[in-house]
């Protein structure tokens, strides 16, 4: 794995901190919910206590056995009669569905009056033209029916046995696919059951009945009383659980985080809350019977979302098992709550914040590591060749880091070993320079002694010896000082674009008429001239050099010498590759380092000639010049070595600098 | 009379060497070992002939600036190096300075004797009148055999006579390739084996002076060098 994915796979580490967070506020959140919980059950207590003495006198309106209990919703704002539905709550359970097409109805209170809102759906065929509607109040004594007659918009009037009954207003409106009718009734008017009934051109569409929970003043009062917060509701039930007074408004108070990150984080829905016990008349649950008995329960129920909750207490009012009424303490609490605060907002902002900086840091920091690391890497491998030998030291980073320092270091090596390097390669020039003067003054000196006419024969002798020695070791240093002339002349070669086998063949001939008693043969495997940017001296030279050792290393007099060059492909690219093979002395099994400076391993003498081992040597350099390698191995058949080098074309390489 | 050759060499071995065998060939031999004894003597009169060593003493350039002085005092004193040094640098510094030779330590006193014949001969025929028979004409290109003189489209090319003896050897057989061997051995010059190419990219490089496009001397890779201008 690389650094910049380590770095990468460690920043990650990072997500631990909001996640920690978010966790630690999780077991906050729970913590807060059971004092929340605690608070509120003594509350209730307190608040039951308080209404205890009011409650003897509040009779059950409950009557399930006549008709459907309806709790009519106190408005928020002032009704308008206009037979429009702008001030109410008109959350589809609210409705309350009647006999007819498409008919429902809308119970609301405000202020001693009842609010009635009956929609009729008109149908599309034979639109009704006549609408009547039927209300009646049943208070088992006495039951008054009051008859609104309506074909068009507008106010409408409202008749008890054909007189007209003033108190109740109301107004009339056919909107699109529905006949709309908004009605307001004293308080007063309307006791006991409560039945609708529509007519439409004649004819019935059937009795509704309903018993409407009515608030009465007192308890109005008693609640109106109580002090909520804006997340709190309280709701007053009657004995059978049947609602008789709520107060407070929380669903649309409900506050939801707006940050995005903190509602994924948490998995809340940026939805507000829906109200759950919206158009619940009558409440029945296990936690009412636990009140009943315990005189408080409390529970938290789930909200809308799984991280929202909502925390009751009941408490019961009145005695035990006779209780007149119930009060619900609502308060919307859970995670969302918390979440909500602007302080949490900003600290998992923060943190989230903090941590994506830190991983782009980390990112940043690791990608220029790994950058410098692959930097180093490359300036060292372009700083040697296979062969461990530095070509030239690339700039060392002034950086203050380890990297730098390492840098530095790799710098300071490189520049010993070059230094080393450098010593090593001209020890043989000044060794051979300094040479010249003693084989000057010995050679001057015999052959003055030559001269000489009076010598006998056995001095001459002698002497003519002693200047084959001269000459022969005169021949070895100048040998020494080619390997470094060579370099000086790469140093200075610049490439042309040649034809090589043209090139070759010249070569070929040249060495033939040079060693005319070995058979040199040129064979270009090619099917094409090739023409190739190289230094055609120096292509020249390695060749004369990988000839000439053929030669010295030839045991047949006659013997064959074959240069090749071929176009092979290689793991490195594809280059051409020029070849000399002989029949001759085999190499020995250690020979790997043949390519070396002054290694020779094989015995033969060259005719007299001192063998330096440089050839190889040369050739490497001049392989090295054009993007290639020497190699030196003995034939397949084992009659002889093949030794060569391959070579690409100089444009790859022109501004290589060996230096 | 005989020829005076002045030998300047801070090594006496080497010295006494070189002036026994000049002696015994009929040469009045000096010898100097530093620098200002050469030039204290060079004052009062100059020799026929001066053979240099670059490095004298401590001082590693002494043969150089001895040669400048010389060549002030007279352009035709000819004037051969003879040194250890041998890279490029060396030798091309020493003919800057105009030196008609530069030779290593290495040559051996009867190849040296015959350099220092070449340079009388050259200097021997400059004095005497123009000998026609002497010249080989090859189109543009007019060679003096006894004057070591070569014009190029009624130029004078200012050759060494290293540089003279190899250019003869190739303009000699107009197309035919002179391996290295044989334009030593024919010119019969002592330069080492690979100072050739830079003595021919000279020669060139002077033929460029007066063409910029010179196209004369072709190399054989491998093999040596020809003149392909007839």
């Amino acid at each position: 794995m690389r650094l910049r994915s380590k770095l990468l796979l460690s920043a990650l580490l990072l997500l631990l901190m909001p996640v920690t967070t978010v966790r630690f506020l999780r077991s906050m959140d729970k913590w807060l919910i059971e004092r929340e919980r605690s608070h509120l059950a003594e509350k209730v207590q307190s608040i039951s206590s308080a209404l205890s003495p009011y409650s003897y006198n509040w009779h059950s309106q409950y009557s399930p056995v006549q008709a459907t209990l309806v709790f009519p919703e106190p408005f928020k704002s002032d009704i308008i009669l206009d037979a429009f539905t702008n001030e109410w709550q008109t959350d589809p359970n609210q409705w309350v569905s009647l006999l007819g097409p498409g008919s429902k109805m809308l119970l609301g209170q405000q202020n001693g009056y009842l609010f009635v809102y009956i929609r009729t759906k008109i149908a599309s065929l034979t639109p009704a033209k006549n609408y009547q509607y039927s209300l009646s109040f049943d208070n088992l004594e006495l039951k008054r029916t009051y008859v609104i007659d309506v074909q068009d918009r507008g106010n409408v009037i409202a008749t008890e046995n054909g007189n007209i009954q003033p108190r109740i207003q109301g107004f009339w409106n056919k909107l699109g696919q529905f006949a709309d009718m908004e009605l307001r009734i004293p308080v007063d008017l309307h006791q006991g059951i409560f039945e609708v009934e529509i007519e439409t051109d004649g004819k019935k569409q059937g009795v509704n009945s309903f018993t409407v929970l009515k608030t009465n003043p007192e308890q109005q009062k008693l609640m109106d009383n109580l002090l909520t917060n804006e997340d709190e509701r309280i709701w007053l039930l009657g004995e059978h659980g049947e609602l008789l007074a709520k107060k407070g408004q929380t669903t649309d108070d409900i506050i939801v985080s707006e940050n995005p990150l903190l509602n994924w984080l948490i998995g809340t829905s940026p939805e507000p809350l829906k109200e759950p016990w919206i158009g619940i008349s009558q409440f029945t649950s296990d936690w009412l019977d636990e009140a009943r008995v315990k005189g408080v329960s409390t529970r938290v129920l789930a909200g809308s979302n799984r991280h929202q909750q909502r925390t009751i207490a009941v408490g019961r009012i009145g005695k035990k098992d006779q209780p007149s009424a119930y009060i619900i303490y609502e308060k919307i609490t859970g995670t969302s709550l918390l979440y909500s605060q602007p302080y949490v907002s900003f600290l998992l902002n923060m943190s989230l914040g903090l941590m994506v900086f830190a991983i782009f840091i980390f990112l940043i920091f690791g990608g220029r590591l790994s950058y410098r690391i692959q930097h180093l890497q490359k300036q060292l491998a372009q700083s040697l060749d296979k062969n461990g030998r530095v070509l030239g030291i690339q700039k060392a980073s002034k950086a203050g880091d380890e990297l730098g320092q390492l840098s530095r270091n790799v710098h300071l090596l490189l520049g010993r070993q070059k230094n080393y390097q450098d010593y090593q390669e001209r020890l043989a020039s000044r060794l051979s320079h300094e040479l010249r003067t003693p084989m000057a003054v010995v050679r001057g000196a015999l052959e003055n002694l030559q001269m000489n006419v009076n010598h006998d024969s056995v001095s001459l002798e002698l002497i003519e010896r002693g200047l084959v020695g001269i000459q022969r070791l005169s021949s070895l240093v100048s040998r020494m000082r080619e390997a470094a002339r060579l370099e000086e002349m790469i140093n200075q070669s610049t490439c042309q674009l040649t034809d090589l086998s043209t090139l070759m063949e010249q070569v070929v001939e040249g060495m033939a008429s040079i060693w005319p008693e070995y058979q040199i043969s040129f064979l270009n495997h090619l099917s094409y001239q090739p023409k190739v940017a190289v230094a055609p001296e120096l292509i020249a030279q390695a060749l004369e050099k990988l000839v000439s050792n053929a030669v010295d290393f030839s045991t047949m007099e006659k013997s064959e010498i074959r240069v090749n060059l071929k176009y092979v492909e290689i793991m490195e690219g594809d280059k051409y590759l020029i070849s000399v093979s002989n029949r001759g002395e085999l190499l020995p099994e250690n020979h790997h380092h043949l390519t070396e400076n002054m290694v020779s391993v094989r015995k033969k003498a060259s005719q007299g000639e001192a063998h330096l081992g440089l050839g190889l040597f040369i050739v490497g350099l001049i392989a090295q010049f054009h993007d290639g390698e020497v190699f030196i191995r003995n034939r397949t058949d084992l009659q002889g070595v093949i030794a060569g080098f391959t070579l690409s074309s100089c444009e790859l390489i022109s501004t290589r600098n060996l230096q | 009379m005989s020829r005076t050759i002045a030998l300047v060499e801070d090594e006496p071995h080497i010295r006494d060497n070189y002036a026994k065998w000049f002696r015994n060939h009929g040469y009045e031999v000096l010898e100097y070992a530093t620098k200002n004894e050469a030039i204290g003597a060079f004052a009062n009169s100059l020799p026929d002939l001066v053979i240099l060593d670059v490095g004298l003493g401590d001082e590693p350039e002494a043969g150089f600036e001895l040669c400048r002085e010389l060549r002030q005092q007279s352009k035709t004193l000819p004037i051969i190096f003879l040194s250890a040094l041998d890279t490029d640098l060396d030798m091309i510094s020493g003919l800057r300075l105009g030196a008609d030779d530069y030779l290593t330590k290495e040559v051996s006193l009867p190849f040296l004797q015959a350099r220092i014949n070449a340079l009388f001969s050259r200097v021997e025929a400059l004095s005497q009148p123009e000998n026609k028979d002497a010249k080989m004409i090859r189109g543009d290109l007019v060679l003096d055999k006894e004057r070591f003189t070569v014009s190029w489209f009624d130029k004078d090319l200012d050759l060494t006579l290293t540089e003279f003896w190899m250019l003869y050897a190739l303009v000699e057989r107009p197309g035919h390739v002179k391996k290295r061997e044989q334009l030593l051995k024919d010119a019969n010059i002592i330069v080492e084996d690979n100072t050739i190419t830079s003595h021919i990219k000279r020669i060139r490089r002077k033929f460029e002076k007066v063409t910029p496009v010179f196209e004369g001397i072709e190399t054989v890779y491998g093999i040596g060098y020809r003149w392909i201008i007839k």
